[in-house]
């Protein structure tokens, strides 16, 4: 099913916790909200999910004006950062409340419960009560109270927050093949980036109660569409460098101090204007030793500060003037503080905002 | 202060030390145990006085030192206090008194809760146009003085009929006692997840079907304080029964408080100290039975189990 915010306003009181918000989810899309606290992300999924009034503006499911809509009425079902589990109720009454309070038969009731315990391995646990379970079960169980309730939308309110990093791992997996499996259009809000990429179709970066940018994890990662998102998104973050766009014999350069990266091979997206810019590159597009030198720019570091990753070693790196970037190198290079190294920028992969604003150019 | 100094500080102790550090008697815990056994003898003499009165014949009492122990106890006293003793003209003992504070307390207790309960949860998650102006007027009821509201009271009540009745006594209980039962249930509830709440709503149950099944069964601990609390406050009151509830409905403290003081001839201190102690002893026991759940119960909000 379809999902969109019309012109959603959400205000309470001075406070603008959405502004004139439009988003369309399309159906069996995997739309992720991702954002830092206080966005406004969750405030969109409860206006989506009936749990919070909208100031103004529609929401819609389907072909459906659900604006006024209750909870129930909406053919959604939810879950929460922390379970929102019924203390009181064992496993098996968890799963089936919806259905009973929606007066489902009891034959049929049972069915579903059975069919959601066996999909999320919850067989045996059916008459224990939450209390008696570990936060990954519990998160199972929140997940199929979702199930049972054969809803065509499902919303995710930071499911994955409360448990640990191991857990989150696995269940995000989970997550995701269940979402392959029965194709319910789904709506995702979460901090994290990484659930943000790996789970979703398409991403909605959030800022201060608008999108920031809408597009696929590839789009957003390759080409943030603000210095916002540039920054928000990747891990570690991206590096920047403040300098300003200037031409030289007719062809679009940046310079900061006396380094410049010839942009020939930059796809401008609001044409080459002059002016301060800044440019933004992550760390694991830059590339270092020999092949530096075939780069649109290079210049030699000084390797600052080390930080080991398992796998990769951040190496923070500095130029004489005293600018830093930091790259991504091969833990088995043993580098060591101090060591000089070249590094090149290639201006296709690197990203370039306007300083003022903070769009792409 | 300078790395060298604090490593100056690190006192080197003994090799032989190891394992838990053993526990010291000193001054300071004996001034603490000296004024606790005070404390505790201070509150516990009286009521040694009235049991050992209590069981001792009016002619041990005449002779003998109230501190005394009784040299041959009897619970006959008991007996009269219960069966016997005299109100005015009306010698039916006590337990008139006792059945009619049971008739009062419990329907206070029960209503109580279901609407303290009801309250708390409509003001935590049925937020409302002017709730926090409903609260800050029920916080407002719970602070007025009961002297000042009485006159009123007792008019409405003959008003509407009910001034005299067990209605009229219970109801007047229950209202006093709202604003503190809601209080309780109010921060109860808002301790609890809002997104059980939510998760209710969007699995379609309804305003009643929330708080019956989900909001209800999680009470306990609270509910258990507000037992405590209604309980012994109903059972001890005495200016609203003596007030509201009529010659039929007088609670076991306005007829204790009539056995006392209307006695004529001599004063059998061992019945009036019997009588005394059976009054006390419904708010003594919920204390001793359940003061364990009392203090769980106000901790429960803080810390979420």
């Amino acid at each position: 099913m379809k999902v969109e915010a019309r012109n959603v306003t959400v205000s309470y009181g001075a406070f603008t916790a959405l502004e004139n918000l439009n988003l369309t989810v399309e159906p069996g899309q995997f739309l992720v909200l991702l954002g830092p606290s206080g966005c406004g992300k969750s405030t969109l999924l409860n206006a989506m999910a009936g749990l919070q009034e909208v100031t103004s503006g529609q929401i819609w499911m389907g072909d459906k004006n659900v604006t006024w809509a209750e909870p129930k009425d909406r053919g959604i079902a939810m879950v929460f950062q922390s379970y929102a589990l019924y203390p009181k109720m064992s496993v098996r009454e968890n799963l089936s409340f919806g259905l009973r309070v929606a007066g489902v038969a009891r034959d049929e009731i049972e069915r579903r419960v059975k069919r959601a315990a066996e999909t999320l391995q919850l067989g045996a646990m059916l008459d224990r009560r939450p209390a008696e379970l570990s936060g990954g079960q519990r998160q199972r169980v929140a997940i199929g109270r979702v199930l049972v309730r054969d809803a065509q939308v499902f919303l995710f309110d930071e499911p994955l927050s409360n448990l640990d990093a191991q857990l989150r791992v696995e269940l995000r997996r989970e997550i995701k093949r269940l979402h392959r499996s029965l194709g319910a259009t789904s709506i995702y809000v979460t901090h994290d980036q990484v659930e943000a990429l790996t789970l979703a179709d398409r991403i909605a970066v959030m800022n201060k109660g608008r999108i920031e940018q809408l597009g696929s994890p590839v789009e957003i990662y390759e080409r943030p569409s603000t210095r916002y998102v540039a920054a928000f998104i990747g891990s570690p973050a991206m590096n920047f460098l403040d300098g300003v766009i200037e031409q030289v014999s007719g062809k679009p350069v940046f310079r900061w101090g006396n380094h410049v990266l010839p942009l020939d091979r930059y796809q401008f997206e609001a044409g080459a204007v002059s002016g301060k810019a800044t440019l933004g590159v992550r760390p694991e597009h830059l590339v270092f030793g020999e092949a530096a030198r075939d780069q649109d720019y290079s210049a030699d570091f000084v390797v600052d500060m080390l930080e080991p990753m398992g796998s990769d070693t951040l190496a923070w790196c500095k130029l004489p003037e005293g600018e830093t970037l930091g790259l991504r190198v091969p833990t088995e290079m043993r580098m060591s503080e101090g060591d000089a190294i070249r590094i090149g920028i290639s201006a296709h992969n690197s990203s370039i905002f306007d300083t003022a604003t903070g769009k792409r150019l | 202060m300078t790395a060298a100094t604090i490593a100056d500080t690190v006192v080197a102790s003994s090799d032989a030390h190891q394992g838990p550090k053993p526990l010291r008697f000193g001054w300071e815990r004996m001034g603490v145990y000296a004024f606790l056994i005070v404390a505790a003898l201070f509150f516990l003499l009286p009521i040694y006085v009235m049991v050992a009165t209590s069981l001792k014949p009016m002619a041990e009492i005449r002779a003998t030192n109230v501190l005394m122990p009784p040299m041959a106890p009897t619970i006959e006293a008991w007996g009269r206090a219960w069966n016997e003793a005299c109100t005015g003209l009306n010698c039916n003992g006590v337990q008139v008194g006792f059945f009619n504070s049971v008739k009062i307390v419990v329907p206070v207790v029960v209503l109580s809760i279901f609407f303290g309960a009801l309250n708390g949860y409509v003001l935590s998650f049925w937020r409302f146009k002017g709730a926090n102006l409903v609260f800050a007027i029920l916080m407002f009821g719970a602070f007025i003085p009961l002297q000042m509201v009485l006159y009123p009271l007792v008019k409405v009540w003959a008003a509407l009929g009910i001034f005299g009745t067990l209605h009229g006594i219970i109801a007047i209980h229950v209202i006093f006692g709202l604003p503190v039962v809601t209080l309780m249930y109010r921060n109860f509830y808002a301790g609890l997840p809002l997104e059980i709440f939510k998760a209710a709503r969007v699995d379609g149950a309804g305003f009643w079907r929330i708080f019956w099944s989900v909001f209800v069964p999680m009470s306990a601990p609270i509910t258990i304080v507000v037992v405590i609390w209604q309980a012994t406050g109903a059972w001890n009151d005495y200016i609203l029964g003596l007030t509201f509830g009529g010659r039929d409905n007088a609670p076991m403290t306005v007829q204790l408080n009539n056995i006392i003081g209307s006695q004529t001839g001599e004063r059998e201190f061992n019945v009036e100290m019997a009588a005394t102690m059976l009054t006390a002893v419904v708010p003594l026991l919920v204390y001793m039975v359940s003061g364990r759940w009392f203090v769980r119960g106000i901790t429960a909000g803080a810390v979420k189990g």
